[in-house]
């Protein structure tokens, strides 16, 4: 490789990068926005309807720069450094996730051969930044709700890890490509409705995990209003509380974006028909946009309705206690998903 | 088996919650844009006074019911063929009211005055805001003579008045009295079209003291 198609493939790569921290940004402000419309029409109020005129559109807008312009408070008693490093931990583990989301079929940062295996690895740089922010804030309710999201988050891997497996399997892939391009032509062919119902139930035990993943009703221990004032992230303020804001919705749209292309077909539409022109090797750059673009409108459509279900489901549960949370986890998720990767890997020996 | 009946209840009633915050997610709101959406306000709220001025016979009874005495009420005598109205209650008005100043800000809404009114002319009204930014938006006027009318009858009732004690004067004396007192009132402008003439300023004042019922 010349030096010149390096420097082309780094800038690629580097817009490229830019482009997604934009996405994720201007997501994160309409996710916000659309949480606090779901929430009031599901308690029969309008939610915000000043800001900006329309609705209130941009009541987060108003919201950043309220807490961009805040005092940064760092308590007295707080380890310093690790209280500073702490928020962008558990972004910088957020934002790694987005490196394997195959958001087209050209779109995906780097196409690795193990990225759903990446995927789980970085999304558990999450715990670590979430137990240096509650254990540097050096207070009981900051590290009641770290310890918390530890002990929940480690747990729920196992199922996670289970209920991936299944897609995986039947790809016999780990790469994001691999997986995504299995699902081409209809719905019938998407991951979840090409195996019932198998697929189906570690779809749906993928997502209820991704909630506790997530940190989100009805597993919003850390964060217990109720209990804890706000959990791990109590002592912060200004831009730092916003980083963790930021990641928390940042990590809703990471793992609906991973349940969209390991089990409802990534990138490809329900119906073949609506989906973008084929794009082969001696394609026109136009076909090229034309078809990453379509494609790009039916990933993020996808995971914005999973975001949407997830705001739902907060709207809809009370907060479990955490004998209730690590009993669903242990003794209900663990074993179906458990049967589940078994039964597959039956299927897919005898079909063999 | 009650491992799976669990399971099943626990799958069942997040499916029914999901459903029943579904359905309230495409309910009507019941949030009104308040400065924008008003809510009527129920027929006895008591809210703000009101004196329906064409129907006021200056019986003073509110004024004198008053326990904060928020009323400012001065009245002259009526010259015969001013003005021909019947009050509801059934007898005719005697009496110009050029002065009728309530001041809200004292008001402790115990509605009496509008209890002791004969005529119905003070009333509660219900207006959603009676929040002001300082006192004189609080004191509203109810008459609907302009000040200079107001001056010219109260000149007239004053030369009345003083023909009237030369009379007195001049019957202790023998002299009979002459017509006074007798002219008529160029137009005083008709009933009022709406009840709720509103000041923007507050009335100043008047120094004279014909029928002032002040505290």
């Amino acid at each position: 490789m010349t030096f010149s198609t390096a420097m082309t493939s780094l800038i690629l790569k580097s817009s490229f990068a830019i482009g997604v921290v934009t996405f994720v940004s201007l997501f994160v402000l309409l996710a916000i926005w659309l949480e606090r419309k779901v929430a009031g029409h599901m308690q029969d109020r309008l939610g915000p309807m000043e800001t900006g005129g329309w609705h209130g559109w941009s009541q987060t807008i108003a919201d950043a720069i309220k807490l961009l312009i805040k005092e940064d408070i760092i308590p007295d008693a707080a380890d310093k450094p690790l209280f500073k490093l702490a928020p962008y931990i558990v972004f910088a583990g957020t934002m790694a996730s987005f490196a394997v989301i195959p958001f087209a079929a050209m779109l995906i940062g780097a196409d690795l051969n193990i990225g759903v295996y990446y995927l789980v690895a970085v999304s558990s740089l999450v715990v670590i930044g979430i137990l240096m922010a509650g254990w540097s804030s050096n207070n009981k309710w900051a590290l009641y709700g770290s310890m918390r999201s530890a002990a929940q988050m480690v747990s729920y891997e196992i199922p996670i890890g289970l209920s991936l497996l299944v897609p995986i399997m039947l790809a016999g892939s780990l790469s994001m490509g691999d997986l995504v391009g299995l699902q081409e032509g209809g719905m019938h062919h998407w991951t979840i409705f090409s195996h019932l119902p198998f697929a189906l139930i570690a779809f749906v035990i993928y997502f209820w995990a991704s909630l506790a993943e997530t940190n989100r009703t009805p597993f919003d221990l850390p964060e217990a209003e109720s209990e804890l004032v706000a959990g791990y992230h109590v002592e912060y303020s200004g831009m730092r509380f916003a980083m963790f804001f930021l990641a928390e919705y940042c990590n809703m749209f990471v793992v609906a974006a991973v349940a969209t292309a390991l089990f409802l077909g990534g990138w490809y539409a329900p119906i073949p028909f609506l989906d973008g022109p084929d794009v082969g090797a001696n394609s026109s750059m136009l076909t090229q946009i034309l078809s990453n673009g379509i494609g790009f409108f039916w990933f993020t459509f996808k995971a914005t309705m999973l975001v949407l279900v997830q705001m739902w489901l907060r709207w809809t549960l009370p907060r479990l206690r955490v004998d209730q949370l690590m009993h669903i986890c242990w003794k209900v998720f663990l074993p179906f998903s458990f049967v589940n990767v078994l039964l597959v890997s039956l299927w897919i020996a005898l079909r063999k | 088996m009650s491992y799976f009946n669990d399971v099943y209840t626990g799958v069942s009633t997040v499916l029914t919650g999901m459903w029943i915050t579904f359905k309230h997610l495409f309910a009507p709101t019941i949030t009104i844009q308040y400065p924008r959406e008003k809510l009527a306000m129920y027929p006895r709220t008591r809210a703000r006074l009101v004196n329906h001025i064409e129907d006021c016979g200056f019986c003073m009874s509110c004024a004198r019911v008053c326990p904060a005495h928020i009323f400012t009420i001065k009245g002259v005598k009526m010259e015969p063929g001013d003005q021909e109205r019947i009050m509801p209650d059934g007898k005719p008005k005697k009496m110009h009211v050029i002065q009728f100043d309530i001041d809200m800000s004292k008001c402790l809404y115990c509605g009496l005055c509008v209890e002791s009114c004969d005529t119905r002319s003070l009333r509660w009204d219900q207006p959603q805001e009676l929040v002001a930014w300082n006192r004189d938006e609080m004191f509203r006027e109810f008459s609907d003579f302009t000040a200079a009318q107001r001056a010219e009858l109260m000149a007239k009732e004053e030369a009345r008045k003083a023909a009237a004690a030369a009379v007195k004067a001049a019957g202790s004396t023998g002299v009979p009295a002459g017509n006074v007192g007798g002219t008529v009132v160029p137009t005083v402008k008709p009933a009022v079209s709406s009840p709720q003439v509103i000041a923007d300023t507050p009335a100043s004042p008047v120094t004279s003291s014909v029928n002032e019922v002040k505290p």
